[in-house]
């Protein structure tokens, strides 16, 4: 296999919470792969870490162990934070209003960052602003309008073609879609593809919508509490899942279906996403997951392969993947991870 | 309503800041002093001192040695209550304050009754109905109190009321422990116009904050459930901008302490501010040093009540903590 | 503890009429000196006792305000409602201030999109339980207290002795909905307007509140409004799912026969629009084009510019269609016009 495009290695960042007292992981060991051309999706709830990982693929923030490797070269260590925009990985955020000077014309917050890098001449920066904007579906008369003339998903389109402007490997769009309405939306993640075909642009698709990253993503990385609990392609993830939490997901997402095509056994998971500063012993699903086991309270779950590029961290992968019932109705109702 | 725990470790830590908070103000005064023209050794020494009688007096005061051990030396036995003496009367210092405080804290607490009775109303007045006609007054009279220079109505309120018509006296004053209601008679005046700005302030605060109150998404929810608009503003409303209140009134507190210098010495109040400006005037900066220290401590404690105040009010001090 | 008749003796309870009654509401709102908007245009549809009705549209198609407006809670001074809006027999629209209080929270309650700033910071949950319910009932402190704690009970929220004395934000977001809930139907009204209750939270904790939600409207056979742009939830929860765009009703049909056969072009491009995880690879099909701004309404069919199936008489001004099979269209070519639903 050739080297990978990106490559995630054993990652872990800490925040320092509670005045500093506690330490919180909130991506704890997590590694992954992105090839040139792929699109990853990352999904999970809010304080999974999805959006951390985003931020630290950027070089936002620092990481405390691991190291992050670009086609080979080592980028990003503790010691050595990479510096933000300079590696080929750019980012899109999930509100567009706030990612553009209010008080300058679109064509300025395009042109501002080629300004930056030092690309071109001021004509040349404008052309390829233009360009740029024909290739993201945004007319070139509004390059000359301000951000309040425009809708969100314009806006979010003129985020996009400034991300592309700088040239990235990668774009990494983080919730990029999920202030958008359903239509907006659609539009958004069909540029997306676009892009992937036109540029051979890699996508890192942070997400809490399932379906948004099944649509989008060759591959989906489920996290829960820091940690990634499923890895595979999306169809396998869809059809073939060895992760409970991953079903559960599937499960509580309602489809726009007619009543006699919904599942009649709807899976609800019960409580919250316990707290980060002191996560469960063993599996972190485990206060959470129907089916856990003392094994799960004393061990953690091993991060196992499938089948090829199909990983789980799940004592009970095999049983899950055969389609274990997952109904739980035995299990008292958890308290303590209710705070 | 009582303290959790973390708020009294918030409280804690404020009580912690509050020492380093009065030796910065002490210091950086005690410096200042120290740079202003015009040496105390000569003022003492009389009309036509000798250079000896001069360096006596340096020598006899301290004023000869560096100017840290100076202050060292002033400022640990400032804590154990000594401010040592005046360099004119030769009274300790603690007992000229001691004397004088009590006119301050009256036409300060005084002028801060008078804000609140009036600001505070106006201001959740005008909230209730913004762009009414009460809004329209509120906003009036909050210009007029920040346009209008408080010494000015002092001269103004003295030409109407205590000259024209005589009603009050336009100068001087009655000690509270006396006779209190000739102490309130005589520092009428000067708590009106000390008020005017605090008026001014609380109204303009008061009235911003309660229609952010009234304007957030859960209001809406109370009226939602069926609750009267008094309900809303008055139950709701009052405890959601306790805080603004506390803020507003303590740096309203703050500032009349500070505006009691020049309107002490207008009406010939025997206070700390007049206390403070005739010492200046006549550099006897042992007694200015001691005034601003004790000034320092008031503002200082009542910012530290403010604090415990948020702790009682506020239930998401604690989370912030 | 004696027990609170919920059930007010001054109702009909006439099964033959609908609970909710809204014919021809227009919401109009300032802009400017002597201009106004009108952002509701002439909705018009009803609601039986225990129904429970979607009412679904994307940014700017008026569900929100429509809400708001059945509670009269609609900013003063900026905004006005025309049309009738009848509440078991009685017209909303003609009520004093204070006949419109006695009915919210009492007989009508609405729930909120942000659970995280919906209810007052400063007041215990407990105390913002026993307010609702002590405004409606003559009912002593202690007597409330007790009742609060049930109320939380019935919501799931566990140690609900405990939360009672808790402030919001002790409560995590899934928490303070179902708190925000049990306010809402302390009462047992006899109407649930929940406005996007689920947006704010993460899919499992929202399948949870769906659940819950569900679950206690079929219980107490209260009649519910889902507010929501998710297609997903307004298909499990509701009976009834009525499209909204640019401040008109554009169809309203029993849920399932939306998604099986949509009537109107609108309806159809939004069940389009919704990405599947079943469904992959192939382009999304995307509805072209945005919403009209409220002062800029297309004189004709309002969804005309952005409709793949206008042609000539497009542009004429739309009415609702109510054709035979009970459903309600507001598109002149409904019954010429084959949509794709969600199946197909």
């Amino acid at each position: 296999m050739s080297t990978p495009l990106l490559s995630v290695k054993d990652m872990r960042i800490t925040f320092h919470v509670n005045g500093g007292r506690d330490q919180l992981h909130a991506v704890d060991g997590v590694s992954f792969d992105l090839a040139s051309g792929e699109s990853l999706g990352i999904i999970g709830e809010s304080g999974s870490g999805k959006s951390t990982i985003a931020r630290a693929v950027l070089s936002l923030l620092r990481i405390t162990r691991g190291e992050i490797t670009m086609e080979g070269k080592t980028i990003v260590t503790p010691q050595s934070p990479g510096k933000p925009g300079n590696y080929g990985v750019q980012i899109i955020f999930q509100d567009p209003h706030a990612a553009l000077n209010p008080r300058s014309k679109i064509i300025r917050s395009l042109v501002e960052p080629l300004e930056i890098q030092g690309k071109g001449n001021a004509s040349s920066r404008r052309d390829m602003a233009l360009e740029m904007l024909a290739k993201v579906g945004i007319n070139r008369a509004l390059a000359d309008r301000y951000p309040h003339e425009l809708s969100g998903g314009q806006k979010q389109r003129i985020n996009i073609a400034r991300a592309l402007l700088l040239r990235p490997k990668i774009l990494v769009a983080d919730e990029a879609t999920a202030a958008l309405d359903v239509s907006i939306q659609a539009d958004i993640l069909n540029l997306y593809k676009d892009l992937q075909d036109e540029f051979g642009l890699s996508f890192i698709v942070i997400t809490h919508d399932l379906a948004v990253a099944s649509y989008v993503s060759d591959r989906i990385a489920v996290m829960y509490l820091g940690r990634f609990v499923e890895l595979g392609p999306s169809a396998t993830l869809a059809t073939k899942s060895a992760h409970p939490y991953t079903r559960a997901l599937m499960s509580a997402e309602p489809e726009a279906l007619p009543r006699r095509l919904q599942k009649q056994d709807r899976l609800v998971l019960r409580g919250e996403i316990p707290s980060p500063v002191t996560p469960p012993s063993g599996c972190r699903f485990r206060t959470r997951c129907p089916i856990a086991t003392d094994l799960c309270a004393a061990e953690a779950p091993p991060w196992r392969e499938m089948s090829p590029g199909h990983y789980s961290a799940c004592h009970f992968a095999e049983e899950v993947m055969a389609g274990k019932p997952l109904d739980g109705s035995d299990k008292p109702q958890n308290l303590e991870s209710v705070k | 309503m009582v303290l959790t725990r973390a708020s009294q470790r918030m409280i804690g830590r404020r009580l912690l800041q509050f020492i380093p908070v009065v030796f910065a103000v002490a210091f950086i005064t005690f410096m200042l002093l120290n740079l202003a023209p015009g040496d105390p050794a000569e003022l003492l020494a009389g009309e036509f001192p000798t250079e000896e009688r001069i360096q006596e007096i340096r020598e006899y005061y301290g004023f000869d040695r560096p100017v840290i051990v100076q202050f060292v030396d002033w400022f640990s036995s400032a804590m154990t209550g000594d401010l040592s003496n005046s360099l004119l009367s030769r009274e300790p210092v603690f007992d000229i304050i001691a004397s004088r405080f009590p006119y301050t804290l009256m036409m300060v607490t005084y002028a801060m009754i008078i804000a609140i009775a009036i600001g505070a109303p106006l201001g959740i007045a005008a909230a209730a109905r913004p762009g009414s006609w009460v809004d329209s007054i509120a906003t009036g009279i909050s210009s007029f109190g920040v346009a209008v220079p408080y010494f000015w109505v002092g001269m103004v309120l003295v030409a109407v009321f205590a000259l024209k018509y005589p009603i009050f006296p336009a100068t001087g004053s009655v000690p509270f422990s006396e006779d209190p209601i000739g102490a309130i008679h005589a520092a009428t005046l000067p708590a009106i116009a000390l008020s005017m700005s605090g008026i001014a302030e609380i109204t303009r605060q008061l009235r911003a904050a309660m229609i952010e109150v009234l304007s957030s998404p859960y209001v809406r929810t109370l009226r939602a459930k069926g609750l009267s608009r008094q309900a809303v503003l008055f139950r709701h409303g009052l405890r959601n901008v306790g805080i603004t209140v506390i803020t507003v009134i303590t740096l309203v507190f703050n500032r009349k302490i500070g505006a009691t210098v020049v309107l002490e010495t207008v009406f010939a109040v025997p206070g700390v501010g007049s206390t403070l400006v005739h010492s200046a005037v006549n550099k006897d900066y042992v007694v200015v040093q001691g005034v601003i220290l004790v000034i320092a401590l008031v503002v200082v404690t009542v910012n530290l009540l403010a604090d415990v105040l948020y702790a009682i009010i506020d239930p998401r001090v604690e989370a912030e903590a | 503890m004696k027990p609170v008749s919920y059930r007010d003796p001054s109702l009909t309870d006439n099964a033959a009429q609908p609970l909710l009654s809204v014919s021809d509401l227009s919401v109009y709102f300032r802009a400017g000196r002597k201009s106004s908007n009108r952002v509701v245009d002439n909705v018009t549809f009803d609601v039986a006792r225990g129904e429970t009705v979607g009412l679904v549209g994307e940014s700017g198609s008026g569900k929100t305000v429509t809400g708001l407006s059945l509670l009269g809670l609609l900013p003063e001074g900026i905004a006005w409602t025309e049309g009738q809006i009848g509440f078991d027999g009685k017209d909303i629209g003609k009520m004093s201030e204070s006949e419109m209080r006695r009915l919210r929270g009492r007989h009508i309650s609405m729930i909120f999109q942000e659970p995280m700033t919906a209810l007052d910071p400063v007041f215990t949950i407990g105390e913002q339980l026993t307010e609702t319910l002590r405004t409606h009932f003559p009912m002593s402190k202690r007597e409330a207290r007790e009742r609060a704690i049930t109320a939380l009970e019935d919501v799931g929220i566990p140690l609900p002795h405990k939360r009672v004395e808790e402030y919001p934000h002790h409560l995590s977001g899934g928490m303070r909905q179902r708190a925000m809930i049990a306010i809402a139907l302390a009462c047992e009204p006899d109407l649930l307007i929940a406005d996007e209750p689920t947006t704010a939270l993460d899919v499992t904790i929202q399948a949870q509140i769906i659940d819950l939600i569900m679950k206690i409207v079929s219980d107490r056979n209260t009649a519910l409004i889902f507010i929501s742009h998710n297609l997903g939830v307004v298909s499990q929860v509701c009976d009834r799912m009525i499209t909204m765009y640019a401040g008109q009703v554009v169809e309203d049909s029993v849920t399932d026969e939306v998604l099986e056969q949509p009537l109107h072009p609108y309806s159809s491009g939004l069940l389009a629009s919704v990405p599947r995880k079943s469904v992959s690879s192939s382009r999304l099909p995307s509805i072209p084009g945005r919403v009209p701004s409220p002062d800029a309404m297309p004189p004709g069919c309002r969804f005309e510019p952005r409709c793949t199936f206008a042609q000539a008489g497009c542009e004429a001004a739309q009415v609702l269609h109510r054709r035979a099979d009970g459903r309600v269209v507001r598109c002149h070519r409904h019954d010429q016009l084959t949509l794709k639903g969600a199946l197909t």
